[in-house]
């Protein structure tokens, strides 16, 4: 039996509401620094909500979504870019922007590059273009799963050997009026206006809901080998990849936590460790009362004795498309820094949720960190588990 | 090695796979004038009628979730699963094509009505009377993956999955998937499929802007995935060729990518 093709990050690169750039995001939330604010990209002042976690660069809808992924892909290719053609692919998790309100009732049509531009795989289409990538290109839209279920499928194709690199993540905006109307009216939504920076609050017994963010996150994924023949920096190790669906109800979450169980077990079943192996889970924590306690039961269900667990949408709201990238990214720096990002805003953790190891302030793990895992689940219950191990024993760490 | 075990289609020109098929081959086409599409240059559309849902859906309020591309899927899996062995479902793997959801105007109408002041967006109706009139559950029917989530939640598929936004590639992808899934041993079976409708005003009027000529239609088509030889010959080319398809049945964007299964 051949040895399965290992995959390894090379690059990282984000935008998110608390800074542009890796190593800004990263430093803020270790900090648990505070990325939510009252909106300032339109009047929101008579919405049930009037607080988002917006990024700190101009526009809006679509045109921001593209600048926001060429941003973070920016960053990820300083080092270099792979090598163009059909040996390198794109897999992004991204979802169709809505038609700005104004379109509905201006009488010029809109221009043919404002249309195309909302398609959910603009960006990827963009990505691919930019890197002359002509490889396998697809775009996974699977609400807040899409960014991580794209990493997967990313990783299920080097390992088949279809391509040597592939360029995997996620973009989306989120703080636009009718997405602030759609998810208040449905009661998604944190209603805190009198304190926004202590709106996103996951596994808190006081959370009341989710706060939309918005941002973008890429990793450069290779196969081992070709990374170190090329001697590219290795970063971490994407060493499973597990999905499930719930089959539940399109509203929420089931209880018990099984279908998530199910995806972290078959993400650990791939890796091929066993839950004592994990020492760091970011945690999908929307800060809703239906997810965390979900996810808290789903957690308990996999690991007999408590890991250490934060959800860093405390700091920076839910960047739904995106939010899978940017946790996974997260993840590959708390194995590189070892340091574990705590959970902002958990005051009083909630007794329903049971015996978690919060991480509630930054913590160092000194070189014990070997293996982490991070959590998408999206509404419709599609749920995505990925594992990050440590770039030892991978050559070359940085 | 893998197999398809079961098919299931919704198209203008019918349910059976074998006859919409002989249809195309011969040349007829469900492209006809459509009064949604009023005011357009071209109103021809390939339009679905019905689909009738009983016995698809498990709970019949689920029906005010369903956008078009999900009420057209929920048939289609259906008999694409008709061949399920009993106690597989929990470990099913499903993957879905969808193309770019339309927002759905006929529950949004009132309230884009109630934001626009002498033609144009008032803003403090928008945050006003058009939020309160805002349909609730609006984003829950027109995100993109609830085409999967319904089709998971009516037959119980519990295994990997993921949902392809894009056009015909994406349909491709998605049975692509579901065959790796199966012969890598990820999933025991596997339901591939796309869904897609174009026959609304919004999305019509986009594609004429975007030089999408060919006239919209909506289809779904779902195929059941298992372990085994493959059986049947090669297509005929004419039933691979996109040309033949999208003049019986329109532009379905995604469900292109699987319209060969059907021979």
């Amino acid at each position: 039996m051949t040895e399965r093709r290992r995959v390894v990050v090379t690059a990282i690169g984000m935008v998110t509401p608390l800074g542009v750039g890796v190593e800004a995001t990263w430093r803020a939330t270790l900090r648990a620094d505070n990325g939510v604010r009252p909106v300032q990209r339109f009047d929101a002042s008579d919405y049930p909500v009037r607080f988002a976690a917006e990024v700190a660069v101009p526009g809006s809808g679509a045109p921001l979504k593209q600048t926001l992924a060429l941003m973070a892909l920016d960053e990820a290719l300083a080092g270099g870019a792979p090598a163009a053609g059909s040996r390198l692919g794109v897999c992004l998790g991204s979802e169709a922007a809505r038609p700005p309100l104004e379109w509905l009732f201006r009488s010029e049509a809109p221009k043919v590059s404002e249309i195309a531009a909302l398609a959910p795989d603009a960006p990827t289409r963009l990505v691919a273009a930019r890197l002359g990538a002509t490889g396998p290109r697809s775009t996974v839209s699977t609400a807040c799963t899409s960014s991580s279920q794209a990493i997967g499928e990313a990783v299920l194709r080097i390992r088949r050997g279809e391509v040597d690199t592939m360029i995997a993540g996620g973009v989306d905006v989120l703080s636009e009026p009718l997405m602030v109307v759609g998810f208040s009216k449905l009661g998604a939504l944190s209603t805190r206006n009198d304190a926004p920076e202590l709106a996103s609050r996951p596994f808190d017994a006081h959370r009341d809901g989710f706060v939309l963010g918005e941002g973008a996150g890429m990793l450069v994924l290779e196969e081992r080998e070709h990374a170190l023949r090329r001697g590219a920096p290795i970063l971490a190790e994407v060493t499973g990849y597990g999905c499930s669906c719930n089959a539940w109800r399109i509203t929420d979450s089931p209880p018990d936590g099984r279908g998530a169980a199910a995806a972290m077990l078959d993400a650990l079943h791939d890796a091929g460790l066993t839950p004592a192996d994990i020492g760091y889970i970011n945690a999908h924590g929307t800060s809703t009362p239906q997810n965390d306690y979900s996810e808290s039961q789903a957690i308990h269900r996999v690991f007999a004795s408590p890991v250490p667990v934060s959800s860093t949408k405390g700091q920076m709201g839910h960047l739904v498309a995106a939010c899978g990238a940017v946790e996974a990214i997260l993840c590959v720096l708390a194995l590189r820094d070892q340091q574990l990002p705590p959970t902002r805003n958990l005051v009083d953790p909630d007794p329903a949720c049971g015996d978690l190891d919060h991480v509630r302030i930054a913590r160092a793990t000194h070189g014990a960190l070997k293996h982490t895992l991070t959590n998408a689940f999206g509404f419709g219950g599609s749920n995505g588990s990925l594992v990050f191990s440590s770039a030892e024993g991978s050559g070359q760490p940085r | 090695m893998t197999r398809i075990l079961g098919i299931g289609v919704v198209t203008a020109l019918g349910d059976d796979p074998a006859a919409v098929c002989k249809l195309v081959a011969g040349g007829a086409s469900a492209l006809a004038a459509s009064a949604t599409l009023a005011g357009l240059p071209d109103t021809r559309a390939a339009s679905v009628v019905g689909p009738d849902l009983a016995g698809w859906l498990m709970r019949k309020k689920d029906a005010r979730l369903l956008a078009r591309a999900a009420r057209l899927a929920l048939p289609a899996a259906g008999r694409a699963l008709v061949g399920l062995p009993a106690g597989a479902a929990e470990e099913t793997a499903v993957f879905v094509a969808v193309g770019r959801e339309p927002p759905d105007d006929a529950d949004a109408e009132p309230s884009l009505l109630a934001m626009e002041r002498d033609g144009q967006l008032d803003r403090d109706r928008l945050g006003g009377r058009g939020r309160e009139l805002y349909p609730p559950l609006l984003p829950l029917k027109t995100l993109p993956n609830m085409v999967l989530a319904h089709v998971s939640i009516q037959h119980g598929l519990r295994g990997e999955n993921g949902t392809f936004a894009g056009d015909a590639a994406a349909g491709a992808q998605a049975l692509r998937a579901a065959e790796l899934a199966v012969e890598e041993g990820r999933a025991p079976f596997a339901l591939a499929g796309a869904s897609f409708s174009g026959v609304d005003l919004a999305s019509a009027r986009d594609r004429w802007r975007l030089g999408q000529v060919a006239p919209p239609g909506e289809a779904a088509v779902f195929v059941l995935v298992g372990p085994g030889e493959p059986r049947g010959e090669p297509l005929p080319w004419r039933l691979a060729d996109a040309e033949a398809w999208e003049r019986a049945l329109g532009d379905c964007g995604p469900v292109a990518g699987l319209w060969h299964l059907l021979g």
